[in-house]
């Protein structure tokens, strides 16, 4: 299992220490920095069915190769973000945060471009590669930038719902004769044609996304869990929770003021959603609802999966 | 770490090349000038009176099969017949079979009657021919006031005593849940328009008539009904059951949109039995609304099967009737309508184990209560109910693409309705909309009030492609709604 990075600046939190007596403030602005790469490489899914795929992807480490999905940035309510992108492949990419930056201006091959942005509403944002009409976030270009209320409190939002316990799903699809193999290749995709044969949660297929404590939400029965969704693929994406109601709190943005209800939730593509519920005791699975999902290249619950497991 | 120590039986490392079983696939026949009809194929009888329906047309001058089923309390029996080699009814399979003498012109007369009032439907389920109408729905009414049991077989309270008849769909089974339901699994062939045949595994009431006889089934089973705070009793009888090979092999009833305990789930994963189990499980208030409830075992192709049925939890009174209420403490209802929605791809039914045929999924076919609804004049179900009437349809998708639902009228004027219930829990607020997305495994309780003419509207369903919401070939499915 790839750790899942979270590098931040060092500087930010010695900032912080020497902000707080200085002004008094309630609200401490501080920074977040991050330096990414663009890189080719591979990304496996494991178990029967399971393949290497030919990627593009972000990664926090010069000297491995891409992670699908990307590192996870985090800020807080108000802080500047500052994210530094090495395009050390050999075409153009670009990074947007999508709701939060506008810049879609490519970084050429070889040259490296800095974002600074500030955060000023908590949720759950996609990054992403938005050239080449789909083509480079389907190939793993993607990833999740999480902003949390400010304080670093356990609440979906300063004055927000309340969690215990929270979880980021970044969930996606590839095609991999049509799409990766091609792109990775240095072919022509043919766009109007996507059928995707894998499907991942957090980059992993199911065996092992109901394996990895990064993407089961586990605590003590009752506990209030928050699940950050993020659908980087190209398909809509039909999350159904076994015996765990939820309420929707964040509809792609949109924080909603009656929150609905559900146990199966839409997620359409490129989109993301927050959802809230009281984790219920007992070990159960959290799956896509459409029948090829469950699947890697067709095996069994090799696809979007993971578990839900209060004690 | 015990989720973990349950996640690592997860993993297969089956060879899919070992799991391959054949299964029959009947080649399709081949239409030629052939034609047939059911005539009546609505009729409205009085509990103990008879009536009658004549099945006739013209074979091509080649022998032909046609095949139906009946639900428990509906009596069949022959009439007159001309150029037929076979005519036979079972009473214990409740199966209708009718085999043509390849002379040309045909006909056979059914005899109709019940002695319980309800919505009974016969209805066909193969054909050597493609034919409209293929169904015979027959509704009987009560001829003494204040009844209170349930028309359909087994139900119990489930039509509640609202006078309109208020509670069953057309020919679909309504069982209490509560009442000790014993539901076996059966293969099931259909007809499609297009005229080929593909084979389906459904619940069937196995507990209904003679017993074991697994007439009456249908795609998209009986309909369970489940008071709230009493208790489902539900078990799922094995035997004879259609199955695949090891690790797929055997059957589980997962309780779609009820927080059970993880014992009564029905996910071998998490260590449901496949080999029959019994379920028991009660809800809540927060429940009142439209659930489902589907085989859990290699679920990408069970439930693909059929294997799929609503699951409806209901208010209760003092004295544990039920209420024909929207949700707890919502408006009532004169009518429900159960609307199960599906997709057939019909690759996936001649699949089995580990296919990369599972990897992508190219629906044909587009249901709702298991009929495909191509156009108005041939809608996937007709519901009739009274002019003025408030009736709530209850939409269940258990598809496994994108839906959208809409109301046209005869004019083809969108007709507005109200969103109660998502996912069978009651909306903080109603949503008065025009049109309702349900992508796979959700729900929506919705509520409608019928104009105080008469008249007809097309409740229809839109499947969409999930890359770009562009609707399928085929993909709309028309229902019908008499008032």
């Amino acid at each position: 299992m790839r750790a899942r990075a979270c590098v931040r600046a060092s500087a930010r939190h010695w900032l912080t220490v020497l902000l707080v007596p200085l002004f008094l403030s309630p609200v401490v602005v501080s920074a977040a920095s991050y330096t990414l790469y663009i890189k080719a490489g591979t990304h496996t899914i494991n178990g029967a069915g399971g393949t290497t795929l030919k990627v593009w992807g972000f990664t926090d480490n010069a000297s491995t190769g891409p992670m699908v999905p990307g590192p996870l940035l985090e800020s807080q309510e108000g802080e500047t973000v500052t994210v530094t992108v090495y395009n050390q492949h050999t075409r153009a990419h670009n990074f947007v945060v999508r709701g939060v930056t506008t810049d879609t201006n490519s970084i050429a091959a070889g040259s490296s471009k800095t974002y600074n942005f500030t955060t000023p509403r908590a949720g759950t944002y996609l990054f992403s590669d938005t050239l080449n009409s789909n083509i480079n976030r389907e190939m793993g270009l993607y990833g999740a930038l999480v902003v949390r209320a400010a304080g670093g409190v356990k609440k979906a939002w300063t004055n927000g719902p309340s969690f215990d316990l929270e979880r980021l799903w970044v969930v996606s699809d590839m095609d991999k004769p049509r799409w990766n193999d091609v792109a990775g290749n240095g072919g022509t995709v043919n766009t109007g044609t996507y059928r995707p044969n894998f499907f991942m949660m957090n980059g992993l297929g199911g065996f092992d996304g109901m394996h990895d404590p990064n993407s089961i939400l586990q605590g003590q029965a009752g506990q209030t869990g928050l699940v950050r969704i993020v659908n980087a693929g190209q398909l809509d994406q039909s999350l159904h929770f076994h015996a765990n109601h939820f309420q929707i709190i964040d509809d792609d943005g949109l924080r909603l003021s009656k929150s609905e209800p559900g146990d199966t939730i839409n997620v359409k593509a490129g989109t993301t959603a927050m959802v809230l519920f009281p984790l219920r005791s007992g070990i159960y699975p959290m799956h896509i609802h459409s029948a090829q999902m469950e699947t890697a290249n067709g095996v069994y619950l090799n696809g979007v999966a993971t578990l839900l497991v209060g004690q | 770490m015990k989720a973990s120590t349950l996640a690592s039986s997860l993993i297969k490392t089956f060879n899919a090349a070992t799991l391959m079983i054949a299964l029959l696939f009947t080649a399709s026949p081949v239409v030629h000038a052939a034609s047939a009809s059911l005539s009546p194929a609505s009729l409205t009888l009085t509990t103990g009176q008879n009536g009658s329906s004549v099945f006739s047309g013209y074979d091509g001058k080649s022998s032909k099969t046609f095949k139906w089923s009946y639900p428990s309390g509906l009596s069949v029996s022959k009439g007159s017949s001309s150029n037929l080699s076979s005519f036979s009814i079972s009473t214990s399979y409740r199966t209708i079979t009718i085999k043509t003498a390849g002379k040309g012109s045909f006909s056979a007369t059914l005899n109709l009657s019940s002695s319980s009032a309800g919505t009974y439907t016969v209805k066909n389920t193969s054909a050597g021919f493609s034919f409209s109408p293929k169904d015979i729905s027959v509704t009987v009414s009560s001829t003494t006031s204040g009844s209170t049991s349930g028309g359909m077989d087994g139900g119990g309270g489930g039509m509640g005593g609202g006078g309109m008849g208020g509670g069953a769909n057309n020919g679909i089974e309504v069982l209490n849940a509560a009442n000790g339901v014993s539901l076996q699994v059966r293969q099931v062939n259909k007809t499609m328009s297009d005229g080929n045949n593909v084979n389906f595994w459904v619940f069937c009431n196995a507990g209904g008539g003679g017993g074991g006889g697994g007439g009456g089934c249908a795609i998209s089973g009986p309909v369970l009904q489940l008071g709230v705070g009493q208790t489902a009793n539900v078990t799922l009888n094995m035997m004879m059951a259609p199955q695949e090979n090891p690790p797929y092999h055997g059957h589980t009833i997962h309780w779609h949109g009820l927080d059970v305990y993880q014992s009564e789930d029905g996910v071998p994963e998490t260590g449901a039995a496949v080999l029959g189990d019994n379920y028991r499980f009660s809800v809540d208030n927060r429940y009142v609304g439209s659930h489902m409830y589907h085989c859990h075992v290699h679920t990408v192709k069970h439930l693909e099967m059929g294997m799929y049925a609503p699951l409806v939890v209901k208010a209760v009174d003092g004295s544990g009737n039920f209420l024909n209420v929207i949700n707890s403490g919502g408006p009532t209802y004169d009518y429900e309508w159960n609307m199960m929605f599906s997709t057939v791809d019909p690759a996936y039914h001649t699949a089995v184990g580990d296919s990369t045929v599972f990897a992508d999924y190219n629906p044909k076919y587009f249901l709702v209560n298991g009929n495909e609804g191509r156009s108005r004049t041939a809608p996937a179900e007709t519901y009739t109910a009274a002019p003025g009437a408030k009736v709530a349809v209850r939409l269940m998708g258990i598809q496994s693409v994108n839906t959208t639902f809409a109301i046209k009228d005869a004019g083809g004027a969108t007709k507005s309705f109200t969103v109660h219930n998502k996912d069978g829990y009651k909306l903080p607020s109603t949503q008065t909309v025009s049109s309702i997305d349900l992508s796979p495994g959700q729900t929506a309780d919705i509520m409608v009030t019928l104009p105080t003419g008469t008249g007809s509207w097309y409740p229809q369903f839109t499947f969409k492609n999930l890359r770009n919401g562009s609707a399928y070939a085929n993909g709309v499915t028309y229902t019908r709604l008499n008032f």
